[in-house]
């Protein structure tokens, strides 16, 4: 951390005396101000900062007996901001207020320990020793989640800032991870103009497709049939804790463990990949999949297939929010109406589910108000295969209704 | 969308009960090495970890070329509530971390924590990250979405990993998505979509 950083937060800790701060910053630049709400000059250091680089503002007032100006301080902060020079506010900080005193003149030198605090007001501004702590302990704050998390498609690593611009060819296989999930731009363009122009009594078969013809569709169905042999299981023998039933999906590449008791669904082959992932999402032939149910006894034969087998695993939502965007590849489902309005129940839990680019955008559109299609591309700005697609997942998960339902 | 300015900077709050993980969220995200202002704890809160914050954790966020997000890190232990209002001064956003494996009722911690910040609130620029889920997924989330839609708000509700860069700026940028269509009137918006069509 930088010397002033460090002599401001002294300065504030002489009060507290910690054995030991916890500190990770290394600020060679003055990113903030640290006010001490309690000292006379806070307010007026606040102004200068607000009138000058106005940098944002760590108020350091841990005693709760002792923030009398805060009052003071708050109506500063809530004054509207500007943007100027910083020398004012360091001029402030570091000429007017009480000097700093430290034990060297290397900004990493700890601060000399000027002793007991005797409680005087020269002595509550002293400085104490400040060890700086190098262990991370905030990093293993968190015990590991026993849950498995569900495993994203084909979600680009995020790159570090200041990591070299990547180039054509990892650009290109970005591309094309978009194109399969959501459809070419211009295809997508093409089939809405196709459709606008054209008599709506006969959509455009680039731009709709037969959700009933995908997986997804086969998935549904199959989940509901367990969910009626629960309910009816329950209904006949309420007191008895019933088995969780489970299926799977056998196709010539790959086989799916289903397993709605606790909510997962695993492949036997990643579906990182994009060929496995298109296979799997394309559109059934007739007999392509074959359905075989557990329950009770054979269930343990289908837990041992899932341990031996599984390479991967989801959520049931995730793998319905990933099917529904495969299959539609930003197109609509044959039926939807560009201009019929529909309202967002609840958020989906987008941390958890194949991202959709501006997601986030097309979700907190929806959130404020009923809107159709149409009205979403227009108000977000984000090309229609996106919209599209998100709407395709969320209403696979009943998390978008049309309006009138509500 | 709304025009943005040409730059913006916005303050975001991330709040949330002690040891959910709010320090370790800011420093998850921070471009720039994350502040701190943790001591060794003198209350009862030394049981649940070795340092506690104090005042605040800042961080940095930039989430584009023109929008950069200083993030608030408040402190956990209610003592410190005094702090929480003077935070939320001039924040856009907030986002709430709450522990999932907690048994207490999820209205419970939060009414506690939404309380000081009504505003945001009524402004749906409020994000609630459900951290240590033991069953994630649909029914892990349950509760805490009926507890939101029993406030008639509709807010997002994310399982997060405070550690979990993606997850923790998620979560920001979707506390702070509502005011840019807030605002709009759809007539001004019917115009403007008719506007940029080709």
């Amino acid at each position: 951390m930088s010397e002033r950083t460090r002599t401001l937060l002294s300065w504030h800790l002489a009060r507290v005396r910690p054995s030991c701060l916890t500190e990770a910053a290394s600020h060679e630049s003055p990113r903030a101000v640290f006010i001490d709400a309690d000292h006379p000059d806070a307010p007026s250091v606040l102004e200068a900062n607000r009138q000058g680089e106005c940098l944002p503002v760590i108020l350091l007032a841990v005693d709760r007996l002792r923030h009398s100006a805060l009052g003071a301080v708050v109506e500063v902060l809530a004054k509207p901001v500007s943007t100027d020079d910083l020398d004012r506010v360091a001029d402030r900080l570091f000429n007017d207020g009480p000097a700093p005193r430290t034990s060297g003149a290397g900004a990493d030198e700890a601060i000399e320990d000027p002793g007991p605090d005797e409680g005087g007001e020269a002595d509550r501004y002293a400085f104490p020793r400040i060890e700086d702590s190098h262990d991370d302990e905030s990093a293993g704050e968190l015990p590991p989640s026993d849950a498995p998390l569900p495993l994203p498609l084909m979600e680009p690593t995020p790159r570090p800032e200041g990591m070299v611009e990547e180039g054509p060819a990892a650009r290109e296989r970005r591309q094309a991870r978009v194109d399969a999930l959501f459809g070419r731009e211009q295809a997508i363009d093409e089939a809405r103009r196709g459709d606008s122009s054209d008599d709506t009594s006969a959509p455009s078969d680039a731009l709709y497709y037969d959700p009933g013809a995908y997986l997804g569709a086969r998935l549904e169905h199959e989940l509901q049939l367990v969910h009626q042999d629960r309910r009816a299981a329950t209904l006949a023998a309420p007191r008895d804790r019933q088995p969780a039933g489970g299926f799977t999906l056998a196709m010539a590449h790959m086989e799916l463990y289903v397993l709605p008791g606790i909510d997962r669904i695993y492949a036997s082959s990643t579906l990182r990949s994009t060929n496995t992932a298109r296979l799997t999402f394309t559109e059934l032939e007739p007999n392509a999949v074959t359905v075989t149910h557990y329950q009770g006894s054979s269930m343990p034969a289908l837990q041992d297939r899932v341990r031996v087998r599984a390479s991967s695993g989801y959520t049931i939502d995730g793998f319905i929010w990933l099917a529904a965007l495969m299959s539609s590849q930003g197109r609509l489902a044959v039926g939807n109406d560009l201009h019929r309005r529909y309202r967002l129940r609840h958020w989906p839990n987008l941390t958890r589910l194949e991202p959709v680019p501006t997601g986030i955008e097309i979700a907190g559109c929806w959130s404020v108000r009923p809107a159709s299609i149409d009205e979403v591309i227009a108000r977000t700005g984000v090309h229609p295969r996106f919209v599209h697609a998100f709407f395709a997942a969320a209403s696979a998960l009943r998390s978008l209704v049309p309006a009138e339902d509500a | 969308m709304h025009e943005r300015d040409p730059f913006s900077v916005s303050r975001v709050l991330i709040a949330g009960p002690v040891g959910v993980g709010k320090t370790t969220a800011v420093q998850a995200l921070s471009t720039v090495p994350a502040l701190q202002t943790d001591v060794v704890p003198s209350d009862d809160t030394r049981h649940l970890k070795s340092s506690t914050t104090v005042a605040m954790d800042f961080g940095v966020l930039r989430l584009d070329s023109q929008r950069v997000v200083h993030l608030y890190g408040t402190p956990g232990q209610r003592r410190f509530d005094f702090m929480w209002e003077i935070l939320s001064i001039g924040s856009a956003g907030l986002v709430i971390l709450v522990d999932g494996s907690d048994p207490a009722p999820p209205g419970t911690v939060l009414d506690l924590y939404l309380a000081p910040y009504d505003e945001l609130l009524q402004n749906r620029a409020v994000a609630i990250g459900v951290t240590r889920l033991s069953r994630g997924g649909r029914e892990g989330l349950s509760p805490w979405r009926e507890e939101i839609e029993r406030r008639n708000v509709l807010l997002p509700v994310f399982e997060a990993d405070p550690r979990n860069r993606r997850d923790v700026e998620r979560l920001v940028r979707a506390s702070l998505i509502a005011r840019e269509f807030r605002d709009e009137e759809p007539s001004s918006l019917a115009t403007r979509a008719a506007l940029e069509r080709p």
